[in-house]
């Protein structure tokens, strides 16, 4: 079963995003608590491309799959902005105190840190983003 | 989002409930600065309808971190939920904070 979403370069869209979600994730059975991980990886994934893939507005900024393979969640985000391969992001220094800490540069570190796998690749001049979880009951 | 600021004796109390997402984070922001205007304030944000934080909510956290330090004051989060405290966990943001269990 693959639950598609398409959005445009709108920053509200993550309110129709977390609607479709809730949603996707009932229908695919997932948990509460796998939910709440979900939630915050795609809105961190998906704000990033709507915050900087394109300059002007977009109808089709991103496309969103999820897909239960096997024991797994593959989401997979499609865009077609600036190139932009966020496994590249070089981890933050969590050891810092808050006086030494930047602001920002976390989305990307949480989208790894509560994903099993994350992997990029341009396409066809388009950014395909894929994250891989495995579902626990 | 809702915003709830009071003073309880020496200290200001904030409490924030919902969530503090990439479209909240920024609106929360402008409703609490003005709390720590004051010079060595104490703030102390309830956390126990707080249910869900995003790295722009983490910002917000950091944000008033360094301005608590800046002012002088002190700064203490209390009766947070498992599920935000795992997020501030995994980003090393439990260290950062004085987190306490309850009022």
């Amino acid at each position: 079963m693959q639950k598609t979403l398409r959005i445009k370069n709108d920053i509200h869209e993550l309110s129709t995003m977390n609607q479709f979600l809730e949603k996707a994730g009932e229908e695919l059975g997932l948990s509460t608590a796998f939910m709440m991980s979900l939630n915050l990886v795609m809105e961190e994934a998906v704000s990033n491309i709507i915050f900087y893939a394109y300059k002007g507005d977009v109808e089709d900024a991103v496309d969103i799959s999820l897909v239960r393979e096997g024991g797994e969640l593959v989401v997979t985000l499609v865009d077609h902005g600036v190139a932009f391969d966020p496994t590249l992001r070089k981890d933050p220094d969590i050891t810092l105190s808050a006086e030494d800490r930047p602001i920002g540069g976390l989305g990307i570190f949480l989208i790894k840190k509560l994903m099993d796998e994350v992997s990029y690749q341009r396409v066809n001049d388009r950014n395909v983003f894929i994250m891989k979880k495995k579902i626990t009951e | 989002m809702e915003v709830v600021i009071e003073p309880k004796g020496e200290e200001t109390v904030i409490k924030i409930e919902g969530r503090l997402d990439t479209n909240t984070a920024r609106e929360c922001e402008e409703k609490v600065l003005p709390v720590w205007k004051e010079p060595g304030v104490k703030v102390c944000i309830d956390c126990s309808e707080l249910e869900y934080v995003s790295s722009a909510g983490l910002r917000l956290f950091l944000v008033l971190q360094k301005t608590t330090t800046a002012n002088k004051g002190a700064l203490r989060l209390v009766g947070m939920r498992d599920e935000v405290r795992e997020t501030f966990s995994l980003t090393g943001f439990n260290a950062l904070f004085k987190i306490e269990d309850a009022r």
